[in-house]
């Protein structure tokens, strides 16, 4: 009984597995820093930065219209990847604190209703 | 060399006013006061710089310092009347305070290039001073475990200034 369950919860993790699509990544922003700093993910991905410090921050990058624009203490910011799209980026407001999303692979399946 | 005297002079002004934290053993009460003078110093470095420089990068920093060292005051007020504590005005306070005047009056007196590396120069010494302030003496002798936190919230801040000061020092060599 113990096995068949197991076996069920496995399969219905492999399916969710199969049926997530795009992923969702956060980065934190806290003490100064970008965490983690580099986020690796694929086209179609979504990244959320969340400010939790007690600063305001943004985050910037050169490349592919990344401009949140200040992120004031609590307020966070979305991204969703394109193709290619890898990126150095940086808090221009503090230098210092800087961070790399890996954009890599292609776009996830798309997600399928499960019929189990 | 008066124009090589007057960093020297804003940095010895700044360091000594926070060394003597380094001996002592505040209490939560003088600590909040400390806090509160430090961030205050640096605020009214920054506005002056803001008014002074015509450095864009310069004034960049400067105004993220009256504005981060804005928000680091404002959270440590709250947290003393929350905590129901009213500050307490001791040496390293009092001689912060009048560092701070007194490096401002140097950096008054310079304009253009000077100015802008006597600032920076300044900015380097006071943040490295805090920096080693908060670990030697305001985290350990901080008992309220909000204040500890809030001192251990604040320390990457610093530190990430300093690294943003050093790095304009080294490019005006």
């Amino acid at each position: 009984m113990k096995a068949a369950a197991l076996v069920a919860g496995l399969w219905l993790a492999a399916v969710a597995a199969l049926d997530a699509g795009a992923a969702d990544h956060q980065v934190i922003i806290d003490g100064m820093a970008f965490t983690p700093k580099v986020v690796v993910a694929r086209p179609g991905d979504t990244i959320t930065w969340v400010n939790r410090d007690m600063f305001v921050h943004n985050v910037t990058a050169s490349a592919g219209g990344i401009k949140s624009g200040d992120l004031q203490p609590g307020r966070s910011w979305r991204q969703v990847l394109r193709q290619g799209e890898s990126f150095d980026y940086l808090c221009t407001l503090h230098p210092v604190m800087t961070g790399r999303v890996e954009v890599k692979g292609n776009i996830r399946p798309a997600r399928r209703r499960s019929t189990s | 060399m008066k124009k090589m005297l007057a960093p020297v002079l804003i940095a010895l002004l700044a360091t000594g006013a926070l060394s003597t934290a380094h001996a002592a053993n505040p209490n939560d009460a003088q600590i909040a006061a400390i806090v509160v003078a430090a961030n205050t110093v640096d605020i009214d470095a920054g506005k002056l710089a803001e008014s002074k420089t015509k450095n864009k990068e310069v004034r960049a920093f400067a105004q993220r310092m009256v504005a981060d060292h804005s928000g680091v005051n404002k959270q440590a007020v709250a947290l003393v009347q929350k905590l129901h504590v009213t500050p307490e005005e001791n040496d390293t306070s009092k001689s912060l305070t009048q560092g701070g005047a007194a490096a401002r009056d140097k950096l008054k007196a310079l304009s253009g290039s000077a100015f802008d590396k006597a600032y920076v120069d300044n900015e380097v010494s006071y943040h490295q001073t805090v920096l080693d302030a908060i670990d030697k003496t305001l985290i350990p002798s901080a008992s309220n475990a909000e204040l500890k936190a809030l001192l251990t919230k604040v320390r990457p801040a610093i530190a990430a200034h300093l690294e943003h000061a050093q790095h304009m020092q080294a490019q005006m060599k």
